[in-house]
């Protein structure tokens, strides 16, 4: 898949899996790369920014087996956020999807 | 490459980070990797998966609005900044020195071929022909007139940069002449404005007092007396005035003395 095609719709899914459960990171990477091919690395970066923009929160959880997992939540400024993402990707999609339907048939 | 030298490297790459950014984001890796061990893959593999090291560190600094090229440039800026900061007095002196020395090497070598040039006008050029039919074989030597030329010319320069150094040397001599003189002026006029006010002062100041005894003394002096205090206030304030309007000798150097500290500052970096 093309990398930078990658790089703006990753966010997206980030957003979405963290929305539905608050998750760890390499839980989220499993996550991630059931939806799209990414190299695992990229994720923790992308991971970090949101953090950073206030988008997730961060929060220390014992886990059964190995160190405490860092664990990711949605903030109320990651929902607003996800949503718009969301809209901008499926107005994005229809557009696509009549222009390449237009051009077959034309 | 297995985990510790992985984690190792990453460390190092993203040096820029703060200790405690830079322990969370590699402990989420070593984190990855301990997982992906567990679910049957060697640590190389887990590794493997990460791709391109210098590419995944350009992508985390990014994340942080760090430039990616500042971690490979670091080094460097910081060996030039050591080697900047060592340089002081002696050196500095050295370098001036190395400087004024390479200005006069170039100053000479502009004349010398300004020199030959005019040597090699057509009025010298015309005294060559000569030369090859008189040697055979050996190096032609230069003939008298056009050494001769070349001499009074340098001679006559000479004196001419002379000529404009004194000039330069004069002119400025005058100026400061000029500067100081009537520097001199203003302060001797605004310092004797003062002295005068003060004695004006100390001279109401006196009639202030006796008019204070005639009024004790039922003398209808009060109006009077008044206005005298008001003249000491006033002469006393102007004299204060004019001793603000003496210009000091410190205050026009310091300027300058900045100017040349800059320059010492500039010449540093360059």
């Amino acid at each position: 898949m093309n990398p930078q095609l990658k790089k703006g719709i990753l966010e997206l899914i980030v957003l979405e899996s963290v929305r539905q459960k608050d998750m760890y990171g390499y839980e989220l990477v499993q996550e991630v790369s059931k939806v799209v091919d990414v190299n695992e690395g990229t994720i923790y970066p992308l991971l970090k920014r949101l953090t950073n923009e206030h988008y997730f929160e961060t929060y220390l959880r014992e886990s059964t087996e190995g160190p405490p997992r860092k664990y990711y939540h949605l903030t109320a400024a990651g929902v607003l956020y996800r949503d718009c993402l969301e809209e901008e990707w499926n107005a994005l999609s229809k557009n696509m999807e009549r222009f390449l339907k237009e051009t077959r048939h034309g | 490459m297995d985990k510790n030298t992985f984690l190792k490297k990453l460390e190092q790459m993203l040096s820029v980070l703060q200790e405690d950014e830079l322990k969370d984001i590699i402990s989420e890796y070593e984190q990855h990797i301990d997982l992906r061990v567990q679910s049957g893959l060697s640590e190389a593999e887990a590794i493997r998966d990460f791709g391109s090291l210098s590419e995944l560190t350009a992508d985390i600094l990014n994340a942080y609005h760090v430039r990616a090229d500042y971690a490979q440039k670091a080094p460097a800026e910081k060996k030039r900044i050591v080697g900047r900061k060592k340089k002081s007095g002696k050196e500095l002196l050295h370098q001036k020195v190395r400087q004024c020395r390479e200005a006069a090497a170039n100053a000479i070598r502009h004349w010398k071929s300004m020199l030959s040039r005019i040597s090699a006008l057509p009025g010298c050029r015309s005294v060559k022909p000569s030369s090859p039919a008189r040697t055979d074989g050996a190096q032609p030597p230069t003939s008298f007139p056009a050494l001769f030329l070349k001499k009074s010319c340098r001679s006559f320069l000479s004196l001419l940069r002379w000529i404009k150094k004194a000039l330069l040397r004069a002119a400025l001599l005058c100026l400061r002449l000029a500067r100081w003189s009537v520097r001199f002026v203003w302060n001797t006029v605004w310092t004797g404005l003062a002295a005068l006010f003060v004695c004006l002062g100390l001279l109401s100041l006196f009639l202030f007092g006796i008019l204070m005894i005639l009024t004790i003394q039922q003398y209808p002096m009060n109006g009077i007396m008044i206005g005298c205090l008001g003249t000491v206030l006033c002469m006393f304030s102007a004299a204060g005035l004019s001793v603000t309007f003496v210009r000091k000798n410190r205050h026009r150097h310091k300027p300058e003395q900045k100017m040349q500290y800059l320059e010492i500052e500039g010449g540093q970096y360059e």
